[in-house]
C-alpha cells in the first residue's frame, strides 16, 4: 500500500465529508481527483487536525477527516490529547504513515516509526477500539468503513510504503515539478465555508 | 485609580454574550483566569483547554468555517507562537478573536514578560492584525462586542491585550 492507495481509499470513503488535509503530496492526490467542495488543501503543517477539531465541535451533524503526513502530525501530537479530549464523535483522524519526509529526497525518517502512531494516541487518551494502524488495504478500507457506521472519534494510522513518487527532490537533485490545485487556497475556504452553512 | 478586577473580568464576560461567542478555547494564564473561569461557568459557552496557543487558533478557524463565533484566550506569549496559523487564517480570512494578557504598554511591572511582550506584539504588527490594549476606563463590555463586530464584519483577526493589574490588581503576576 502506498501514498496513492491510502489517499485513493480515503475518497472512496468519503462520501460528504469535509476533509482537511496537511501539507505536501497528499493534498495534490485529492485534488487530482473530482472536486469536492468541501476540501482544504494544504493546511500549513500541524494544524490540519486541529482546524478539523474545530469544524467537527461547530458541526456536529457533519463528518470531518483530517489527513496528515506522519511528520506534520507528529509535530501536532499536542492536539492528539486535545481531540480525545473533547471527543467529537463526527472527528476521524488519518495519519498517512510513510516514514519519511516528503519534502526532502525521500531519505530524511519521520522521527516516529508508523508503527507507533496508535500508542501514541492512545497514550494521550483515544479509546483503543477506535484506534487502527493498517498496513494494507483490506484493513485500511474496513477501518474507514467503520468511521462512517459508527460514532467516533477515529484514529487511523495508514502505514504506507514509501516511493520515489514521495519524494520533492529527484534523484538528479532538481525539484519535482507540482501540479496546480484546480482552485486556490481562499476559494476552497469559502467553497468549504459554504458547505458547511448551507 | 482604582480598577476593581471583579467587573473587568465581568465586563469582558458580558462582552462575549453580547458578541454572540460560543465557545472559548484557552490556554490556561493567571491573568486570563478571571475571564477564562466565567466561562467555564456560563453554560452558554462551550470551553475546550488547548495543548498550545496556536493549535487554538486553529480550532478556533475551523470553528469560524462551521459559523460558530469563538474566543481564544492566553497569555501573549502564545500569540508569538501562533505566527504561521494567523499568517494562513489572515490570507485565507479565517478570522481568530484573541483575548490576551499583557499589552505591553501600561503598567509592565515585571522584566520576565518582556519576551512574552516582545513575541506577541511582534506577531500582530508582523502580520498587521489589528489590536487593542484595555484600558482602565474602558467599557470592557462594549469593547468586546465592538471587536467582535469587526472580526466578523470585516473578517480579520483582532486581539483585545490586557494588562495583568487590570485583570488580577497591582502588583501581582504569574
Amino acid at each position: 500500500m502506498n501514498r496513492g492507495d491510502v489517499v485513493r481509499a480515503v475518497i472512496e470513503f468519503r462520501n460528504d465529508a469535509v476533509m482537511i488535509l496537511g501539507p505536501g503530496k497528499s493534498s495534490g492526490f485529492l485534488w487530482e481527483a473530482p472536486l469536492h467542495p468541501a476540501t482544504v488543501y494544504n493546511m500549513e503543517l500541524t494544524y490540519a487536525t486541529s482546524m478539523a477539531l474545530g469544524v467537527a465541535l461547530g458541526a456536529p451533524k457533519q463528518r470531518v477527516i483530517s489527513l496528515e503526513g506522519d511528520g506534520s502530525m507528529f509535530a501536532a501530537a499536542p492536539t492528539l490529547g486535545t481531540v480525545a479530549r473533547s471527543a467529537p464523535p463526527n472527528l476521524t483522524v488519518i495519519v498517512l504513515a510513510n516514514g519519511i519526509w516528503g519534502t526532502s529526497d525521500g531519505s530524511v525518517p519521520v522521527t516516529i516509526p508508523p508503527a507507533k502512531f496508535p500508542e501514541l494516541a492512545i497514550s494521550c487518551g483515544w479509546e483503543r477500539s477506535r484506534v487502527t494502524l493498517a498496513s494494507e488495504l483490506a484493513p485500511l478500507r474496513e477501518a474507514l468503513r467503520k468511521s462512517i457506521a459508527e460514532p467516533g472519534p477515529w484514529f487511523i494510522a495508514a502505514e504506507a510504503l514509501p516511493s520515489s513518487e514521495d519524494a520533492s527532490v529527484l534523484a538528479d537533485g532538481t525539484l519535482r515539478k507540482r501540479s496546480q490545485a484546480p482552485i486556490d487556497l481562499i476559494e476552497s475556504i469559502d467553497a468549504t465555508r459554504r458547505f458547511l452553512l448551507k | 485609580m482604582t480598577v476593581d478586577v471583579n467587573a473587568v473580568a465581568a465586563g469582558l464576560h458580558d462582552g462575549l454574550t453580547a458578541g454572540r461567542v460560543e465557545h472559548c478555547i484557552y490556554v490556561p494564564d493567571s491573568v486570563m483566569g478571571p475571564l477564562t473561569t466565567r466561562c467555564e461557568q456560563d453554560p452558554a459557552i462551550h470551553t475546550l483547554v488547548a495543548a498550545r496557543e496556536d493549535e487554538g487558533m486553529a480550532i478556533a478557524a475551523g470553528l469560524f468555517l462551521a459559523g460558530k463565533r469563538s474566543v481564544v484566550a492566553m497569555e501573549a506569549s502564545g500569540i508569538g507562537l501562533s505566527g504561521l496559523i494567523l499568517a494562513r487564517c489572515q490570507l485565507q480570512r479565517t478570522p481568530v478573536f484573541i483575548m490576551a494578557s499583557h499589552g505591553g504598554l501600561l503598567g509592565e511591572a515585571f522584566d520576565f514578560h518582556g519576551a512574552t511582550i516582545a513575541a506577541g506584539r511582534g506577531v500582530l504588527a508582523g502580520l498587521n492584525i489589528p489590536h487593542y490594549v484595555l484600558r482602565p476606563d474602558d467599557d470592557c463590555s462594549d469593547v468586546v462586542r465592538r471587536a467582535l463586530q469587526t472580526v466578523h464584519g470585516q473578517r480579520t483577526s483582532f486581539a483585545i491585550l490586557v494588562p495583568p493589574y487590570l485583570l488580577v490588581g497591582e502588583g501581582r503576576s504569574a
